[in-house]
Formats: structure tokens, sequence, C-alpha cells
């Protein structure tokens, strides 16, 4: 049984608001393209497995996979798919590993959310005989949530709007990103409102783009590249559907499965020793909350936290270097696309957004009505 | 004994609508856009393995090779055989137009003339009697002014005797 995964290279399409000249399946033939070179591998030879995430409702058919192995050269080779977030394929594609099944797995995954209204699909997500006919998609259930934090714990709407000045203004150093900007907190308090408070700002663009990366066992990572990153730790937990079951100001479910990545890669002070952190803000508030339960500030504090500036790319324990995904990037990607941001941050391969001496990032996906399932990936070079 | 009082069973009624505008890629933008303006259908091979493909591949589904050079890319039909077929004989909702299928209604894998390569399309015969895996077939086209650069430019296949 091999001891530990390593990620040998990872890939991503520039993000882009549509890309109306490439097939959904083009978008995946893109990025495993990229990876396979990256690695220096052969993808008929080498390539054991393919897993790889997609959403049947946003692709507009069931098994979205089934264009996968006529990209990834997969015919006959074992092939699978899993929904809900990018993270969560690279999570099976380690286990595809550790199970002793195969030595070294391409993981993909791709959304192109400008084909179709995200309303419409946010909504089908939700309960379908109670809840789903109110009219609630995501943006408004988002608006909930915020509203819950910011009353709870005293949550400001500047310091919710610093994360969208923070994150849009680090992607202006990410030449994948798809859209940054240099804005000052009253931009963003001033922009046109959605679902108070969320604004438009507030919120990820819609976005097209795919993301790959080559995990393999530690002998072969070691073979490839002078700069494998391990997965140290990985933590998935589920909060319940229904969001009156939970109380939307905390977020237990990423609390115990960031609990469990630290355990597993013997963490004990978050804070001190992470260098670097991607995580999924669907929405800015998002940032704050999810700064908390990765135990980086104490509940209820992620205002504070942000005040403090140490999140920002020149401070202590920078969040989203990237970009975010207040940068643009489509569902599914997200999660997949931290980690692939993290890979780059420990390979010193994050050009003009790399973090000085990173050697411990996390990386963090989430799926579902306000974050109700999460996936946290500790990562070590 | 008395029977027990009926319950009302409560149940929910919902249509969900799915807009979609999907992008066809290139490959499969160019063999529309071939369909629409010369009624034309192509294929394209493989320079590994020599396998065929229609609408023609940009990559091959075996071997990765590279496949979309334009220059290559062969005319197949509008004639030839049919290898297999469907009749369906129950009607039911078609969810990309809302209306109920007119049965009987029946399709048919044609390898088309020029290369080893499958279209599945309706067949302009539906009597099981009449259809004869083996037989020659040709593609009808709409006229060029209802051609819209999607699969029902062609409207079907009829029988032909060769």
């Amino acid at each position: 049984m091999p001891d530990r995964v390593g990620i040998v290279a990872a890939a991503m399409t520039k993000f882009e608001s549509a890309k109306p000249w490439q097939h959904l399946s083009e978008l995946v033939l893109e990025v495993t393209d990229k990876v396979v070179e990256a690695a220096g591998i052969s993808l008929q030879n080498d390539v054991e497995s393919v897993v790889s995430c997609s959403q049947d409702h946003w692709d507009g058919r069931t098994i979205s996979s089934m264009p996968i192995p006529d990209v990834t050269c997969a015919h006959l080779k074992d092939e699978s798919k899993v929904a809900d977030d990018g993270s969560y394929a690279v999570l099976y594609g380690a286990m595809h590993i550790l199970s002793g099944d195969h030595k070294l797995v391409l993981v993909v995954s791709h959304c192109a959310e400008s084909h179709t209204d995200g309303t419409i699909i946010e909504n089908w997500s939700i309960d379908h005989v109670f809840t789903r006919m109110l009219g609630l998609d995501y943006t408004l259930a988002a608006a909930m949530q915020a509203r819950r934090y910011m009353d709870k714990y005293s949550i400001t709407p500047e310091q919710i709007a610093r994360v969208v000045v923070k994150n849009k203004g680090n992607a202006k150093k990410n030449p994948y990103a798809q859209e940054s900007a240099t804005l000052s907190v009253n931009d963003v308090l001033k922009s046109k409102m959605l679902a108070d408070p969320i604004t438009v700002m507030d919120r990820k663009p819609v976005s097209d783009g795919a993301c790959a990366m080559i995990l393999a066992t530690e002998e072969i990572a070691k073979k490839l590249t002078d700069k494998p990153v391990w997965i140290k730790g990985a933590g998935n937990c589920y909060d319940p559907h229904f969001l009156g079951d939970r109380e939307l100001a905390d977020c237990d479910a990423l609390e115990s499965a960031a609990k469990k990545a630290y355990k597993m890669a013997g963490i004990k002070n978050p804070l001190k020793e992470i260098d670097i952190v991607e995580l999924s803000e669907y929405y800015s508030y998002q940032e704050l909350l999810w700064t908390e339960g990765l135990g980086l500030c104490k509940r209820g504090e992620g205002g504070k936290f942000i005040d403090s500036g140490k999140t920002q790319l020149n401070g202590e324990i920078p969040v989203n270097p990237s970009g975010g995904l207040l940068s643009g990037i489509p569902i599914t990607v997200a999660g997949m696309s931290r980690v692939a941001e993290a890979v780059w941050q420990l390979q010193g391969r994050a050009g003009d957004r790399q973090v000085p001496g990173a050697k411990l990032a996390v990386a963090h996906g989430c799926g579902g009505i306000c974050g109700q399932m999460h996936c946290v990936l500790v990562l070590g070079n | 004994m008395k029977a027990k009082p009926q319950l009302e069973l409560i149940y929910l009624d919902m249509t969900l609508k799915m807009p979609f505008k999907w992008n066809t890629g290139e490959p499969l933008g160019e063999f529309f856009r071939e369909l629409k303006a010369n009624a034309k259908i192509y294929a394209n091979q493989c320079p590994t393995c020599g396998r065929y493909f229609c609408p023609p591949a940009n990559i091959c589904t075996r071997d990765h090779s590279k496949c979309n050079e334009k220059d290559k890319w062969l005319a197949v039909g509008p004639k030839g055989i049919l290898l297999t077929f469907f009749i369906c004989e129950q009607s039911f909702l078609i969810p990309t137009t809302g209306e109920m299928l007119e049965v009987p209604f029946s399709v048919g894998l044609v390898m088309l003339d020029g290369a080893p390569v499958m279209l599945q399309h309706q067949l302009e015969e539906t009597d099981v009697e009449k259809i004869k895996p083996g037989m020659r077939v040709e593609a009808v086209f709409k006229p060029k002014e209802e051609r819209k650069g999607n699969i029902f430019d062609i409207i079907h296949f009829k029988t032909i005797k060769e």
C-alpha cells in the first residue's frame, strides 16, 4: 500500500465569462493536454485512471462525464465521476492511489456556466417537495446566511467588502484570472444590490473553464518532478441541507473537515503553521466565515481577522493570493482550482502572486447551498 | 368491520424548464456549417491509427492523435447502408419540444458511403416489413433556406433502390 500521494503537476484554462468556441469536452481536452505536458508523461501509457468532476445539471446531460474518455484517451480504462466539487475529485483520485489500485491518476473538472441560467440550476438542487417552489437560489440563500452571520457576530459590510477589494486586487497578478480590479471598500458597498447584503460585486461572476492535475504514488511522483506536492491531510464533512437545520452563522461541517485534515497532517496551530490558504468564496462574506471554520481565527472573528491584514498577499497567512472565486471560476472547477493554486505556490510556480517560501498550504472546496459540504486538503512540499 | 378512512394522497406536480445554449466546438460547428451551406456530410480520419470519425473529431478517441485539419476532411454519403434500426410504437413526451412523439417513429444507424462511419437519423419508412438491414438509403435534406445548422437539416433517410 503506497504511503503518500504526490501531486506532480496542475493545469487550468484561462477563465472567461464565456468560451463559445469550445465544446465542453474541449475544455477538458485543453487542460488534459496541458497537464500531461507539464508532468512529462504519456496520456496513453502512464495514466491508469481518470477521475472527473462535473455537474449533470450545469452541463445539461445526465452522466456528464460521458465525453471524458473520448478526450482523455481513457477508452477501456478506469473512469469515474464525482459531482459536488472538484476538490472531491482530488480526494477520490488520491484514494485510487492509496488503495493500491492505480499508480498514476488524471483528475479533471469542467463547467461552462455560460451555457445556462444558474438561478434555475441552483434552484434545482433545493429540496423538491418542501423548499424549491419558494424560488430560492444560491444568491438568495447566501443573503440569508450573510444576514444571520452579520447579526450574530456583528460583522460589518465594510469587513465583507474588504474581501472583494483584496481578492479582485490579488487577481491582477494572476494570468488565469477572469476579472481583476483596483477597488475601494466604497466601490463595493455602492455596487448594485442583488439581495441585501449581497451586491453584484459580492458574488463570483459567471465563468467557463476547466482544471486538471496528475496524482501519483510517492515513487513515481519523485521520478517525475523534483517538486512533488504531498497530500498531508484530508477532511470531508456535510451539514444538513435544510437551512433551518443548522446555525447559518457557523460552519460546523467545515470546522469538522478542517480538524480531520489538520489531525492527519499533524497541524496543531493552523495560524502559525500554514503558509497560504486557497478557499472557495462564492460570496465575499463566505471568506470570513470559512477562515473561522478553518480555525485560523475564533468563531465570530472573521471580520476582525480580515481587518488585521494577516490575510493580505503580503500578510502573515495570505488567503486567496490567486484572487479566489471572486475573480471568476466556475462551480465544480472551483475546489480543484484552489488545489492547483496551492500546488503552484508550493512548487514555486505561482509567478507574480507567489508567496515566498510557502511550505504548507490549505486548499478548500465546498458545495451545496450555503456551503453545505466542505472538503479540506492540507498540502506540503 | 368498518373500513379505515382513506388518507388524502399529497404529492407535488412540477415541470422543470431547462434553458441551454450549448457550444458545438469547432469540428462539430464546421460539420453543421457544411450541412447548412452545402448539404454535405463530412468525416475525418486519425493520421495514426486510421480510425474514421463522423462528425469529424479534433482528437482521436483511441490514441489521442490530433485530427482536425480541415483539408483532410472527406465528404461521405449522402447515400449509405442501413446497419440496424428501431421503430418506436409507444408515444412519449419529447423533452426538447414539449410535444408528443408521432408514432410509429423509426431511427436507423446508417453506414455512409465513403468511410466506415455511422450516422444515426430518422428513417422515412416506418413499416417493419419494409426495413431490412443492408438496404440502401439516402439522406433527404431540407431546402437550403430552411437549414439551420443542426442535425435536422437532414429530414430523414429514404429507402432507395440500388
